[in-house]
């Protein structure tokens, strides 16, 4: 057994968090956005998390297993339209269609995604404690 | 079978201890990366009856090998012992989990070393 496992099973976690706070940082910042190069509004993005396991071969047969971002899709929820005529980008009727992003859903998100990045970061610390502690065995 | 203190019952306990933690803490910390995966479920060791079963000589459920290098299946002694629970992993429930294992390791390092020590002082004669 390798005692550094469990560190790359919670670095793992780590990336894995940090790419969903990149992408809730982007659909934040896109809020608002009306212009995109595939064209019409920006699409809210979200992060699928898959399991993975340890690097080698005999551990696929075993059950700790890392994560890892294995997707990101876009919301397939419909546009949110606002009257605004004077708009560059409105219709011929004045409608503007704008992001299906929703800051308030983003900003949960964004608190849950800290949340799960500290929980990984308590793991490290405590697996590193207990290394450490390991080493004082005989002293 | 004359007595080797190095190969004392207890050591052998305490090593084994030291083991099956380090394997809950890879357990743990895997519950924690996978707190958002979805469709995933949490895993956790009965900690005291699979030393138990160590203990008692109970071997595990390995799978049948023909060739000494063929894979036996899980790491053998502590896999089967791992269970799914079935329910998705509860943080706080994880975080407890996860001091009480620390502190148990430190447990078993500190009274590994009180054995060493006692067997170090016996050995210089008890003259310091």
């Amino acid at each position: 057994m390798n005692p550094f496992d469990t560190f790359d099973i919670s670095a793992s976690g780590l990336t894995a968090q940090r790419q969903r706070l990149n992408v809730i940082a982007e659909n934040l910042a896109n809020a608002n956005t009306t212009r995109t190069p595939e064209g019409g509004p920006y699409r809210r993005k979200h992060v699928v998390l898959e399991t993975q396991p340890v690097d080698d071969f005999a551990s696929l047969l075993d059950s700790p297993q890392k994560v890892a971002v294995s997707q990101v899709l876009h919301d397939k929820q419909p546009f949110q339209e606002e009257y605004d005529p004077g708009h560059p980008d409105a219709d011929e009727n004045g409608i503007v269609r704008l992001p299906n992003v929703n800051p308030v859903q983003e900003m949960v998100s964004l608190t849950l995604a800290s949340r799960a990045f500290e929980a990984n970061v308590a793991a490290i610390r405590s697996a590193k404690q207990m290394a450490l502690k390991a080493l004082e065995i005989g002293r | 079978m004359p007595w080797n203190p190095l190969s004392d019952s207890a050591i052998r306990c305490l090593e084994k201890s030291l083991d099956l933690q380090s394997r809950r803490q890879e357990i743990i910390a895997a519950n924690i990366a996978n707190l958002d995966t979805p469709g995933y479920t949490g895993k956790e060791m009965d900690f005291s009856a699979v030393l138990q079963a160590h203990l008692q000589g109970r071997t595990p459920l390995t799978l049948a090998v023909t060739h000494p290098r063929h894979l036996t299946g899980p790491k053998p002694g502590i896999s089967p012992m791992v269970r799914d629970t079935g329910k998705p992993v509860d943080l706080d429930q994880e975080m407890v989990l996860l001091s009480r294992n620390q502190l148990a390791y430190q447990a078993s390092v500190q009274m590994l070393n009180k054995k060493l020590e006692q067997l170090k002082t016996s050995m210089e004669g008890g003259t310091r």
